[in-house]
């Protein structure tokens, strides 16, 4: 025995090809990135199958492509529809709006926080006591965060190529393959723009402003573009759009992953440059002058609590408030136009009947009580942030109880989801009304308030999770969220059990005004939530405080 | 496990003299015993040392005695009220240091200073002010833009300005530059003047020793020694290496020298005497270069007990 087992761990060449930069962010990725691209392949499958149960003949089809494809207000909502008398077309419909959502907000969440979170709470700072430097970190996050989304393309194309031979879809390895292409572009191109603004912003609440801003430009800017008034090529501007214009399945246009390339490229190029230039823990735009902070938010721990949270809770308002006045709008022509479509019996499978504006904002409320959702899961898990983060170590050796400190945190969650409930039925009736339709006041008013119970029952997940399993905590969220989603996408397929379905929140959620509003689940989801609250409060005052 | 219960406020209540005491405490995360039956008692109006190396305990015992983690077993009482079932009491009079930099990056150091002193209650703003000038801390900057020594400054004097009746001090130098030490040590001594007690961690034995009272000597969970300083001079042990122009004196006969290593013209040796006595004994020889060094805890440990 020569060399002793720490001795070659001291080596300064062991320090050099230290990789853990790169394992740390191929880990996070890789592992959401296989589970989010199983739930997209099996969405996909999923909305293809219920396309033939409902539409087995060729005039079922037709009717559905004519009604549907020259609806104005879902075109500019959920992208324009193709070839719906075609099963890719359908495909593209049903999922391919709602995974380009979610794979934004995935992939700004998850790389805001390995980009410049993890800068910023200081792990980097290990990183680079080896000799390791910042733009051999940033190049070894990156490098991780790719291979990642090559993790996601293979896993949804592997579930697609599956499925499409297993259910006898008849789609080819090509169109498939592209699709998973398609999907992942927007991802890469949000991990893109993270890295360029966490070079730009020294915080990862700004980073994620910036992004979320990012987000509804590029989105409004489509939105505007596939409105058919005569605006078109502002798709060919956003980021979005060129996703968009990419039409998987139907008539693949590749082209468009040069737009999209080059964008993505571009950031990159920029981020590496910056980041070649700058020292840990800064920025382009480095401001440590503190702004100001009115005293009241720094006079009581109730106070500080709403300081740390509002940036992120204004944010939110927005978003609801836009997604609201949209709704609003387009609410009367939708209805119209679903009125006279097949597509209604797709809606009456998960429960909406009525005229065609009830059932547009029956399904579309549950769009609001996702966001509802995210928000109030966003606060809880800021909580888990705060005692990762160690802070919790300072609050709670304050003379103020654990009940109390947690108390603050959730009422102000619950606050500002009742003002942005206010605010998102306002604008929707308000925005209605100027259109001359809509809803009425009232009905808006019961219809975001039928939307609050889903997000209820996940502070009761979340805090719960918190209380007992802290590390679990976004981990149990999350999966609340996703799996309710993803139940009721499958819900259009009508064919399994319905037990099934009475797992997902947004089911379980009645479609008001489509339907009455369904009291008992209401009841039964805030109770639920309320008591895993309780409990996860409870738990919460007696387990130990572990901060990293 | 049975642990004689003696406690209840009223028990203690004639013996309010005593700052902290801990009862077989010990803690488990899962198979890691960090803590094991750990047991003493500090008296108010002293500073108390807490050594250990890395990975003792410290910390540990530190976050038991504020509430922040529940002993597996075992019991501490602070002023007399039970650490984990008066919590709110008990924080009203301690302030804390924490051993990692904690503080919110985007808040300036006053501003931290603010909310911490309106959580807290009871700041002597005069006081603040005047430990700001101390430090030479710009309290106007965001804390993200501080140096290490800088941030803990920003806790130090939030810990020193609402003068607690007990400060819990985990490493509180760690980043001090050593005129800060200096500036850090006058105010434990003030601190001291008005009867207010001091606990702190520390893995360095002589800044233990210039501030300290008392010592409590931890490792691996267990306490290994405690009482005065002076009772534990064994420890002040030094690792000297000293480079002769030509020819080593004898030194073996010194009281307090043990000779590690030495060749015709050098030697290195511990040593835990008399000074005098050894300066007499090598001055004798040319001396080319001399070097003295404390020894780690972790040294020490492991020559006084092996490892
Ligand atoms: N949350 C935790 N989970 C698991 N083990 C822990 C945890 N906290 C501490 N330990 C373990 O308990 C032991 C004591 O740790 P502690 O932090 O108290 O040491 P310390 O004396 O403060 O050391 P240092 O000088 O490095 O600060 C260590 O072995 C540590 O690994
Ligand atoms: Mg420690």
């Amino acid at each position: 025995m020569t060399a002793t087992p720490t001795l070659e761990v001291m080596s300064p060449k062991a320090y050099k090809m230290t990789a853990e930069p790169f394992k740390r962010s191929l880990k996070k990725w890789a592992k959401s990135s296989f589970l989010w691209g199983l739930v997209f392949g099996f969405t996909i499958i999923a909305s293809a199958s219920s396309y033939l149960s409902f539409y087995p003949t060729k005039t079922s089809r037709e009717l559905l492509s004519k009604a549907f494809g020259q609806n104005l207000a879902t075109n500019a909502i959920f992208g324009p529809a193709y070839n719906l008398d075609k099963l890719a077309g359908f495909i593209v419909l049903k999922s391919f709006f709602t995974l380009i959502i979610v794979g934004a907000i995935w992939a700004i969440l998850s790389s805001s926080k390995l980009f410049r979170g993890e800068e910023e709470s200081g792990l980097w700072e290990h990183f680079l006591s080896g000799t390791t430097t910042l733009r051999r970190t940033y190049f070894q996050v990156l490098a991780g965060s790719l291979v990642g989304m090559a993790v996601l393309w293979l896993t949804v194309t592997l579930v697609l190529v599956a499925g499409s031979y297993s259910r006898h879809l008849g789609l080819s390895v090509s169109q498939n393959c592209f699709y998973a292409i398609s999907i992942i572009s927007t991802p890469v191109i949000f991990i893109s723009i993270a890295s360029l603004a966490s070079q730009i912003f020294n915080s990862r609440k700004a980073v994620n402003v910036s992004l979320g801003w990012s987000f509804g430009i590029f989105y409004a800017l489509r939105l505007v573009g596939d409105s058919g008034i005569g605006l078109h090529w502002l798709d060919l501007i956003s980021p979005i759009g060129w996703v968009e214009l990419l039409h998987p399945m139907i008539e693949p246009k590749p082209i468009y992953l040069f737009p999209i390339f080059i964008f993505s490229f571009l950031c990159l190029t920029a981020s590496a440059v910056i980041v070649g230039k700058r020292d840990l823990g800064q920025a382009l735009f480095d401001n440590s002058l503190p702004s100001k902070v009115s005293k009241r938010f720094l006079g009581s721990d109730a106070g500080f609590s709403l300081y740390l949270a509002k940036t992120t809770l204004y944010s939110w308002l927005v978003s609801i408030v836009l997604t609201g006045a949209v709704l609003g709008l387009v609410s009367s022509s939708a209805g119209a136009t679903l009125e006279q479509s097949s597509i209604k019996t797709v809606f009456e499978r998960i429960g909406a009947s009525g005229n065609g504006t009830q059932s547009f904002l029956g399904i579309s409320f549950e769009i609001v009580a996702a966001l509802f959702s995210f928000m109030n899961l966003g606060q809880i898990t800021s909580i888990r942030e705060y005692e990762v983060a160690g802070h919790l170590d300072i609050s709670l050796t304050m003379p103020e109880s654990r009940l109390r400190w947690i108390t603050n945190r959730i009422r102000v969650t619950i606050v500002a989801e009742l003002l942005a409930g206010v605010a998102c039925a306002l604008f929707t009736w308000g925005f209605g009304y100027l259109h001359g339709g809509g809803p009425s006041l009232t009905t808006a008013i019961f219809a975001t308030l039928n939307a609050l119970p889903p997000s209820i029952f996940v502070i009761g997940a979340a805090t719960l999770a918190f209380g007992l399993s802290p590390s679990k905590t976004a981990f149990v969220g999350y999966f609340v969220i996703g799996w309710s989603m993803m139940v009721e996408i499958f819900a259009g397929l009508g064919k399994t059990s319905r037990y099934f379905f009475d797992t997902s929140l947004y089911h379980q959620m009645s479609p008001y005004p489509a339907t009455k509003i369904n009291l008992v689940s209401a009841i039964t989801m805030s109770a639920i939530g309320l008591i895993g609250t309780f409990v996860g409060v409870h738990f919460f005052r007696q387990r130990d405080i572990i901060s990293n | 496990m049975k642990i004689p219960h003696t406690k209840g406020r009223a028990d203690i209540g004639d013996n309010m003299n005593i700052a902290i005491r801990c009862e077989h405490l010990t803690k488990k995360f899962g198979n890691v015993v960090a803590l094991d039956d750990l047991s003493f008692e500090i008296e108010t109006g002293r500073i108390i040392g807490y050594l250990g190396p890395n990975g003792a305990g410290k910390t540990t015992t530190l976050k038991l005695l504020l509430g922040l983690i529940k002993p597996t077993s075992g019991c501490a009482y602070i002023f007399g009220m039970d650490v984990q079932k008066e919590r709110i009491a008990i924080h009203s009079q301690i302030s804390y240091v924490p051993g990692d930099n904690v503080l919110w990056p985007e808040m300036s150091g006053m501003q931290t200073l603010e909310l911490l002193g309106n959580l807290h209650g009871g700041t002597d703003f005069e006081y603040r002010n005047q430990l700001v000038e101390r430090f030479n801390l710009d309290p106007h900057k965001k804390v993200k833009s501080y140096s290490k020594g800088n941030k803990q400054k920003v806790t130090l004097i939030a810990a020193l300005m609402t003068r607690p009746k007990l400060m819990i001090l985990d490493e509180p130098t760690s980043g001090l530059d050593p005129l800060m030490e200096l500036e850090f040590r006058n105010c434990l001594k003030n601190a001291k003047e008005n009867g207010q007690t001091v606990f702190l961690s520390s893995h360095i034995l002589s800044e233990v020793e210039a501030i300290c009272d008392d010592v409590y000597i931890l490792r691996d969970g267990k306490l290994v020694e405690s009482g005065k300083l002076e009772d534990l001079k064994h420890y002040s042990t030094v690792d000297i290496s000293i480079v002769f122009e030509q020819g080593v004196p004898d030194i073996s006969a010194i009281r307090g020298v043990t000779i590690l290593a030495s060749s015709t013209d050098s030697v290195h040796f511990k040593f835990s005497g008399n000074f005098n006595e050894l300066l007499l004994a090598i001055t004798k020889n040319k001396i080319r270069t001399f070097l003295a060094s404390e020894p780690s805890l972790e040294e020490l440990f492991i020559s006084l007990y092996g490892k």
